[in-house]
């Protein structure tokens, strides 16, 4: 069977996609901003409000990334919405990012759940993606009360939670 | 062999859905198919997910007339061959010692073929892994299937490869013969996808497979002219098939509500069968619940080497698989999707979990040769599907 | 094989996998009508009937990618 040409180049053209996989996946940089300071920004809210990232130093910020055909986004943000209002006496702020191209898609899904904790920041030139530079979406970012950037989440699947509830836990029991 | 989906994205489980589809086949050389199936996804766990899939295929106008002469007997039988020939029904057949003979009509189907499938998808590390095992069975073949599937993206999710592995293990038993032979297949594939921009996304897919056991269609007799006289004999087939294909598809955002997507194939084997495929789809949104699409297809194929239009005398491989002459073909494919919506006025789109499917496709192939069966080059087929999907 | 400069297609996917789309610029590749094979199972009862009637198999799809949800 090794004899036939097709079959060798087969053969070699798999083993170079292998190892040119292998490469790719050492050059991952999903957390490479934890320990430093978050990008600071400035955006709109889904009320019209502006806010600043800074205005929230003090307080621990969950800060999620997500839009309404993404999958997971759409599974993680009733469990952000719980943690928020589980939470809502504590120095903690759910900020979560919306890159919809268009709001009524936002809207569309919001509806559907009870979305009244956290700010609704909505981004729809994508300007602060690009500032943490995402590998995936969602992506959900704990920020510490100094404006650190302390756990790094890419994706969600539900065994997340318990991770999510344990972080935040931990950066709230720090002053 | 059913193909099995993939599982959807690299990382990602299929979702939990359940598909019913009821699919229809007919054709001018007088077959009739209707397969009704039925597949179920549900996710056990955040990481593993699992298929049960079951397909019948119910033959009611019948592939070949073969008809098998008890030893030393004229009683005609009538034999029908799913899985290689379907190829229609006569009320005159050739047998194995030259002269017709009227066959008795049929009543109700002619035969079933029962496919059950079951598979599961797997989570890990950055990829996934999806493990199918599928048996078909009819009352003169059984085959069991073994596929197995990994995927994994990379580069921020701009890159998907998969590989696959398929090991087939089949019996053939043919009603006319007191023999039951194996047949085994172990297909190899790979497949590359790249997100080139918003706009685009290629495709590379490649697959060897190599058939060896018994992989001649005995229903099928190969007739000899010998001056005055003709003789029919069983085909033979060589006993080892190795084939190969690559092809390339690009998805083309046209604009935000329309797709198209282009496709070439090349395909060859130790057979000397080859051919070029060529495939145009596009799809478009028309409303927020309804997507059509529009797709062509085009195949050329040339000849196996041991095919001849007539045979003369006895060869070492012969064959009267009309599938194995060169030949082309044509497909215009028609689709309808509804997907429903919560504020439907129509009770039945009310639910977004909800879609509905159409298709028809309208099939024509013209082949050099007449099949030595009916006496015709030009077969036109119609399939129909309609089908619905509950997302769950 | 005379189509084996088909085989150097890959490596300019790859290449060209240098220029990346971003996950937040991936709406439109999330929409199904740019998926290959959005209805696997339905595309492989459709092969069923092709596969019967000509001589040739394989290459034909494999579903991957998609909108860069993780």
């Amino acid at each position: 069977m090794y004899r036939d040409p097709m079959i060798r180049i087969c053969t070699i053209y798999t083993a170079i996609l292998a190892l040119l996989v292998g490469v790719a996946a050492n050059t991952a940089v999903a957390s490479e901003k934890v320990g430093e300071l978050a990008p600071e920004f400035t955006a709109q809210t889904r009320d019209g409000q502006t806010i600043s990232l800074k205005d929230y130093r003090g307080k621990v910020v969950v800060l999620d990334f997500w839009a309404s055909w993404c999958g997971p986004c759409r599974d993680e943000m009733p469990f952000l919405m719980s943690l928020s209002a589980r939470n809502k006496e504590k120095a903690f702020q759910l900020i979560t990012v919306n890159i919809d191209d268009k709001s009524e898609n936002m809207e569309k899904f919001l509806s559907k759940i009870w979305s009244e904790a956290g700010v609704f920041v909505v981004d729809r030139k994508k300007e602060i993606p690009k500032l943490y530079n995402l590998e995936t979406m969602p992506t959900t970012v704990f920020i510490d009360r100094e404006g650190v950037i302390r756990y790094w989440h890419d994706g969600f699947t539900a065994s997340d939670e318990e991770q999510y509830e344990s972080e935040l836990s931990r950066l709230l029991s720090r002053k | 062999m059913m193909a099995w989906g993939s599982p959807g994205n690299a990382q990602e489980l299929p979702a939990d859905e359940i598909t019913i589809n009821i699919s229809s086949y007919f054709d001018n050389f007088d077959v009739q198919i209707v397969y009704p199936n039925l597949a179920l996804t549900r996710k056990v766990s955040e990481t593993t997910s699992l298929t049960g899939r079951y397909l019948v295929d119910v033959v009611s106008a019948a592939s070949i007339r073969g008809e098998a002469p008890e030893t030393g007997s004229d009683e005609v039988r009538r034999i029908v061959n799913v899985v290689t020939s379907a190829s229609g029904r006569s009320r005159t057949v050739v047998s194995q010692s030259g002269g017709r003979i009227a066959a008795p009509p049929p009543t109700g189907p002619d035969d079933l073929r029962h496919e059950f499938g079951v598979g599961m998808a797997q989570l890990v590390g950055g990829g996934t892994v999806s493990v199918n095992g599928i048996y078909g069975v009819e009352n003169d073949y059984a085959s069991t299937t073994l596929a197995g599937t990994f995927s994994r993206a990379f580069a921020k999710k701009n890159t998907t490869i998969q590989l696959g592995l398929v090991r087939s293990w089949d019996e053939v038993f043919p009603a006319t013969k007191n023999w039951r032979r194996d047949k085994n297949v172990a297909t190899y594939s790979a497949s590359l996808t790249q997100i080139l921009s918003t706009l685009l996304v290629a495709q590379f897919l490649a697959s060897y497979s190599n058939n060896t056991g018994h992989l001649s269609d005995d229903y099928q007799l190969v007739p000899i002219a010998r001056g005055d006289t003709t003789a029919v004999l069983d085909p033979l087939h060589p006993t080892t098939r190795s084939r190969k294909a690559v092809g390339t598809r690009f998805k083309i955002r046209v604009d935000r509500h329309s797709s198209l997507q282009l496709g070439y194939r090349y395909y060859n084997d130790s057979w000397e069968v080859d051919s070029h495929t060529f495939s145009f789809n596009y799809q478009r949104h028309l409303s927020p619940i309804a997507k059509v699409s529009l797709g062509l297809r085009t195949y050329l194929q040339g000849r196996a080497f041991f095919f001849q239009p007539e045979y003369t005398e006895e060869q070492t491989f012969m064959t009267a698989d009309i599938k194995l002459d060169s030949s082309f073909s044509n497909e215009l494919q028609l689709g309808l999707s509804l997907h429903g919506r919560e504020d439907h006025y129509f009770p039945l789109l009310k639910n977004e979990d909800v879609e509905y499917n159409v298709g028809l496709n309208i099939y024509q192939r013209h082949t050099d040769t007449p099949y030595w069966f009916n006496g015709k080059q030009d077969l036109r087929a119609g399939y129909f599907n309609i089908g619905v999907r509950y997302k769950f | 094989m005379k189509y084996r400069f088909i085989l150097i297609l890959p490596f300019f996917f790859l290449s060209a996998g240098c220029a990346t789309v971003q996950p937040w610029e991936r709406e439109g590749l999330a929409d199904p009508i740019m998926q290959f094979d959005e209805n696997p199972i339905d595309a492989g009862v459709k092969e069923h009937h092709i596969d019967y009637r000509e001589g040739s198999a394989g290459a034909t799809g494999a579903q991957a990618g998609g909108c860069g949800c993780g």
